[in-house]
């Protein structure tokens, strides 16, 4: 199943996610937010003040603002390895058991540097697309 | 909060209705008849919060908006979970808002 990405420039939101219906959503690290479905598998990752959290990837920003969705040839589990969990358990399993991110403190914690990671490998896609402003 | 300004949809708003198939006339119904609202400090947005039956279960479901002066705007909505709004409250990141009197 391919991957959609849409940037809404209006109010600093990043959406990758692949269709299907989101059972529970996971809060790794203060405004994002990982999405899975009814198995637990990861559908989608929700970025709120995308360009202060992933201020490496501005451009790409600029490129996506307020367009259709870009698909992308590719898929979650292709490029969801930094976010995995790494002893084996699923999301839903591991996540239940991780202390909740419900602080107002931002800091650059490993979840942080695990999404710049994900994304990095999505922004590799979209080199080809044309500015929108 | 204005009262009665127009709803309008985010287009990130737009763009996970499409995607997430949420059942039709759900966001509108957390806004309206809210169980709880709050404002979100991390984020410096509203979220309404009502409890609802979503893929068969009962839980609470909240709503991120905004409210400018001439709309109000939907953002995201998403599932909680259990216990996950008392927590935020706790945590002192969400606060209670009474959008009669905007405290």
């Amino acid at each position: 199943m391919t991957l959609k990405l849409h940037y809404d420039a209006e109010f600093d939101i990043l959406h990758l996610a692949q269709d299907g219906i989101e059972d529970e959503v996971v809060e790794i690290h203060p405004g994002i937010t990982l999405e899975l479905d009814c198995e637990g598998a990861l559908i989608g990752i929700e970025v709120l003040g995308a360009s202060t959290l992933l201020k490496d990837s501005l451009l790409q920003f600029g490129k996506l603002a307020n367009r259709s969705p870009v698909e992308l040839t590719m898929e979650m589990n292709e490029i969801d390895a930094p976010l995995r969990p790494r002893d084996g358990k699923g999301y839903r399993e591991y996540f239940d058991s991780f202390a909740e991110h419900d602080s107002t403190q931002l800091s650059d914690s490993e979840a942080l540097i695990s999404v710049r990671q994900t994304f990095a490998a999505v922004w590799k896609q979209t080199a080809h697309i044309t500015p929108s402003y | 909060m204005q009262p009665n300004t127009p709803i309008r949809y985010s287009f990130h708003f737009i763009q996970q209705m499409e995607s997430r198939s949420f059942p039709d006339g759900l966001a509108e119904r957390i806004f309206e008849y809210a169980d709880a609202r709050y404002f979100d400090l991390l984020h410096n947005n509203l979220v309404a919060v009502k409890r609802e039956d979503y893929l068969g279960v009962t839980r609470d479901v909240s709503l991120a908006f905004v409210a400018l002066e001439d709309a109000t705007v939907f953002l995201t909505i998403y599932p909680l979970k259990e216990g996950q709004q008392g927590r935020r409250l706790q945590a002192g990141r969400w606060v209670r808002y009474d959008p009669e009197t905007s405290l």
